[in-house]
């Protein structure tokens, strides 16, 4: 019992914020998920994904808190609680928001052979947000924040979109391991990448000094004034000049007839942004302000000492700001995805597992992990459901299901079924489409 | 009771406008809405309908607001820098100067050249008429003086350079003759040539002919001394040719001369300018150190008031002080400075060649006069009453001279030398006062006054919130009798040795913000000492003295603790 608490203390102190098909993992009937690890095969002999309807993900994750906990309704009035909110904020907190959509999803086996072709739409966003934005607004700086620095440090945007063009190879090396591969090209359409966010507010405990400090710099591609002139669509999905690679590999491991390891790392890889870039730099910023000249203050021309005070501020302030604008081309990483499982199979129609997911972007690595007990019922139905831990929180219970009714497979995962009871939890996740599949098996492998 | 300031104190207006300028509440809900992203239908309802609140707001706000580095200029001389000055540049020792003028006098005021006319009808004896009408020409000179009368008789003018004039002659001739009138001018030069000149009156037929003829002056010389009396007089030759033409020339015929010279201004004038009261003026010079001063004990060891005649008239001149007076406002009590022994009048410096000039300072200080009575710290004027006479004791042994730019001009200046001590000094200030709107959301509030203080000065100070019919309404400060600003240490010349900080923390509690809430003016009560006085029984046995490197860092904080409720914020 000591042992399981220590092994969920451990867990539950990890960044666990980022939540990536960790349902889908377990179901194989489902030919998506070989994204996960393409290692991973699909039950049937050929997948066919039905253009838009095969594919369509969405997720959104928030770390820092479920919604609910800082909106609540009393009688006809909105509650905003930020007092529920900060003190349990983390230094940085994210929204990470992902939208997938297949365009083209073709798999086949060929003997010991797998192959595959995708072509993918995807848009990820991440927002962060630092504790001290809500603490700021929550306390101001007159005490808690009294000759501390109030941190705005990391906050800022990061955003893509970009098309993958997938080619996935994987071989049954023998009856106990398959390994397998991936090369990603990709086509970047926009992009905007908060390099550095730097930013922080001081007061001096003792003549309420506030000290302003920070630096930042944004890079962009697409948002420039010229990129949506004489907008041409073509060129648009087709033509930009903004270009990467990735690849994605993977390996199961069958040690006895029972138990099934796996392991993966996907998106591996980089874009160059090329087009209609527009990068933005601030360099560092320390300014001191210590309040206005006494005569300042009681003048006539100024109707409030604090309103004089704001505008010495406000205009030293525009004076040191010196926002420096290149178009220089720059490289983006995708955010690399680490993915371990192992299932147990009880019984034909009954597996349980466990997967670990770790993503990281941005010097920032966010865990999952999730437990699993995985049905199956002949060549018609798999399911799964999991329970897992994201964002420091317990309250993550998945589901998903892949219904075949003859070569038509209609499929829905959702790593948190919560999604329905909205304000509890802060992550949600959906993956649903409709696959042709032939050619599957009886049983499990 | 003055007001001559605006100050709004608005803390709320800070928040406001700072962190919780939401006065729509649009951004903060739309915020949190984009945060959460599961905002239900409902919620968005209920925001749309503007049921949105957040409980238990209570940030705290603080911040500097006053940040200042005063030197003694900026304390005492704050309305013009320049009435401080360093009076000893090895010690950086300062003075308070005040400075008036009276005005400057005008050659022009003084002697101003007067028009210079005469005119004279001429006519033929029976003996020139015969000669005429017999030899058919004649010819004849007459000479006359143009004199130059002045008011006062006593003025007598030797010489003049002219800036600006003209000389205009006038003939009407009825004889029918050819007739020539050369006037001739010797007094009159322009580069050493005499003035001379021709009119011709041809008249055949007509009764009566005119002629007119205008001259500019500008530069010509005028000598007035070769005329009969040796000043005053122009003499004039007018040279008359008649030639007849054949017509009936009648025995009553005349020649009517006009000569005017006008508009006469000189460069310079040489002469004696006469016994004559030239200039008598008053003027006064605020003592502002004491402008906002209630009472208390003043006392400046040395204070001089000084009279600066600059003189470049060439004559001699006494001035006289009539009256110097201080001139309390409050009483419109006046109180005579000069001692009855001071000497009055005096006599000035004058320049003997054109172009120089001469000054005269008079000091009126301690040793002849009441002026310590000035330095009781009550609002007042110095008040002066001054007249100047010309060459009082008639003729000088040189003649007088004055050129266009010679003046003739008093500054006064009133020296303070700070050194000395005050005790119970009081000053008052009053400031309209307008809180911003939910002050029912303020709690409490804390200014945090630190002071830096390199003046041998203790001040005490005390606010006082009042309505609009000036009732105190309440105060700021609990121990009003509690030093705000700590003198700083002197060392044994007396020059201070070391800063002495002092830092006060003025806690507002919340049952009075509603006091804030109705007051319209606060009225800034400040008393300073100077290190050394014994308030106790009112006596000093330090006189300090300030140089100009004291100075004073002032820091002021405020520290609003608040209670927002978004629905009561317009």
């Amino acid at each position: 019992m000591k042992k399981l608490l220590f092994i969920l203390s451990v867990l539950a102190s990890f960044q666990l914020q980022a939540q990536q098909d960790l349902t889908l993992y377990n179901l194989n009937f489902i030919p998506q998920s070989n994204y996960c690890n393409p290692a991973l095969l699909p039950n049937a002999r050929l997948n066919i994904g039905l253009p838009v309807l095969s594919s369509i993900y969405f997720s959104n994750s928030n770390s820092g808190f479920p919604y609910r906990s800082l909106v609540t309704q009393r009688g006809d009035s909105m509650i905003i609680n930020f007092g529920n909110v900060v003190d349990n904020l983390k230094d940085n907190n994210y929204i990470l928001t992902d939208l997938q959509i297949d365009l083209l999803n073709v798999s086949f086996k060929l003997g010991k052979n797998f192959f595959g072709l995708s072509a993918i739409e995807k848009v990820n966003v991440q927002t962060t947000y630092p504790k001290d934005i809500f603490g700021f607004i929550w306390y101001g700086n007159g005490d808690e924040y009294l000759g501390k620095r109030i941190s705005f440090d990391g906050l800022g945007i990061d955003a893509m979109h970009y098309r993958e063009y997938a080619l996935t190879y994987a071989r049954e090396l023998n009856e106990k391991i398959v390994v397998g591969g991936r090369f990603k090209y990709l086509y970047g359409m926009e992009n905007v990448w908060t390099k550095t966010s730097q930013m922080g507010i001081t007061t001096d405990a003792t003549n309420y000094d506030i000290t302003v400090d920070g630096s930042l710099e944004v890079l962009t591609s697409g948002f420039d004034s010229t990129a949506f002139d004489n907008f041409d669509a073509k060129n648009y999905l087709l033509n930009r000049n903004n270009t990467g690679v990735a690849y994605d590999l993977g390996i199961v491991v069958k040690p006895i007839d029972k138990l099934k390891i796996s392991a993966s790392f996907t998106d591996l890889g980089s874009i160059k942004w090329n087009d209609h870039i527009a990068n933005f730099k601030q360099n560092d910023i320390s300014y001191k302000f210590r309040g206005i000249e006494l005569y300042d203050a009681v003048t006539p021309s100024n109707d409030s000492a604090a309103k004089a005070a704001i505008e010495v501020i406000t205009d030293t302030l525009k004076n040191l700001v010196d926002i420096q604008e290149s178009y220089d081309p720059y490289s983006t990483r995708l955010p690399l995805r680490l993915m371990a499982g192992a299932s147990w199979q009880f019984f034909d129609w009954l597996s349980v597992g466990a997967v670990w997911h770790a993503q990281n972007y941005d010097r920032v690595t966010r865990n999952s992990v999730s437990l699993s007990a995985n049905v199956r019922f002949r060549k018609t139905l798999q399911a799964s459901v999991t329970y897992s831990l994201h964002n420091g929180t317990y309250k993550n219970l998945g589901f998903g299901f892949a219904a075949n009714g003859g070569p038509v497979q209609f499929y829905t995962v959702m790593d948190n079924v919560l999604f329905f009871l909205p304000g509890f939890t802060q992550t949600y996740h959906l993956r649903t489409g409709i696959n042709i599949t032939i050619g599957r098996k009886p049983k499990d492998e | 009771m003055g007001v001559n300031k605006y100050f709004t104190f608005a803390p709320i207006s800070f928040i406001r406008n700072t962190t919780l300028k939401m006065k729509n509440k649009s951004l903060l809900v739309a915020a949190v809405m984009l945060i959460g992203l599961t905002s239900c239908l409902k919620d968005l309802n209920k925001f749309a309908d503007g049921n949105v609140n957040v409980e238990g707001w209570e940030p705290s706000v603080a911040v500097p607001l006053v940040y200042s580095k005063l030197d003694a200029s900026d304390i005492l001389a704050s309305t013009n820098p320049k009435d401080i000055e360093i009076i000893e540049q090895n010690t950086g020792f300062i003075a308070l100067v005040y400075r008036g003028n009276l005005a400057s006098y005008e050659p022009n005021d003084i002697v101003a050249l007067p028009s210079l006319d005469i005119s004279f009808p001429f006519a033929l004896t029976p003996t020139e008429y015969t000669q005429l009408t017999t030899t058919g020409s004649f010819q004849k000179s007459v000479s006359a003086e143009v004199p130059l009368t002045f008011t006062n008789s006593t003025i007598e003018i030797d010489s003049a350079v002219l800036k600006i004039g003209s000389l205009t002659f006038n003939v009407t001739s009825s004889f029918k003759t050819n007739t020539s009138i050369t006037i001739s001018i010797p007094a009159l030069r322009k580069n050493g040539v005499p003035f001379t000149t021709t009119l011709g009156l041809n008249n055949n037929s007509q009764p009566n002919v005119n002629q007119t003829q205008s001259f500019d002056l500008t530069d010509y010389h005028l000598n007035f001394t070769s005329g009969s009396t040796a000043y005053n007089k122009i003499p004039v030759t007018y040279s008359i040719n008649m030639t007849t033409n054949g017509s009936t020339v009648s025995n009553t015929s005349t020649i009517d001369f006009s000569q005017s010279m006008q508009d006469l201004n000189y460069k310079v004038i040489y002469g004696y300018f006469g016994n004559q009261d030239i200039s008598a003026d008053a003027d006064s010079i605020q003592i502002k150190l004491f402008n906002n001063a209630l009472t208390g004990q003043f006392l400046f060891s040395q204070p001089t008031f000084t009279m600066n005649v600059h003189n470049t008239l060439g004559f001699p001149a006494q001035i006289t002080i009539n009256s110097l007076q201080s001139y309390t406002i409050a009483t419109g009590v006046t109180t005579n400075i000069l001692y009855t022994t001071f000497t009055n009048p005096f006599t000035i410096n004058y320049p003997f060649i054109v172009g120089n000039s001469a000054t005269t300072s008079v000091v009126i200080d301690n040793s002849n006069s009441l002026i310590a009575e000035l330095v009781t710290p009550t609002p007042k004027y110095l008040i002066y009453d001054i007249s100047a006479k010309a060459n009082p004791n008639g003729t000088p042994p040189g003649r007088n001279f004055m050129t266009d730019s010679s003046r003739f001009s008093i500054d006064t200046e009133l020296m303070l030398p700070l050194e000395g001590y005050a005790g119970g000094f009081v000053l008052q200030d009053t400031f309209d006062f307008k809180l911003t709107d939910n002050v029912d959301q303020i709690k409490d509030l804390v200014i945090v006054a630190d002071f830096k203080n390199r003046f041998p000065i203790d001040a005490f100070l005390q606010v006082f919130f009042t309505d609009s019919n000036y009732v105190v309404l309440d105060s700021l400060i609990d121990n009003p009798d509690e030093e705000f600003i700590k003198s700083a240490s002197l060392d044994g010349n007396g020059r201070v040795s070391q800063v002495t900080q002092k830092r006060t923390e003025i806690a507002y509690s919340s049952d009075r913000v509603p006091n804030l809430k109705n007051s319209k003016f606060i009225i800034i009560r400040g008393k300073a000492n100077t290190t050394g006085y014994n308030a106790t029984n009112n006596s000093q046995s330090t006189v300090i003295k300030v140089y100009s490197d004291y100075d004073m860092e002032i820091r002021l904080g405020l520290k609003v603790n608040a209670s927002i409720d978004l629905n009561t914020i317009d």
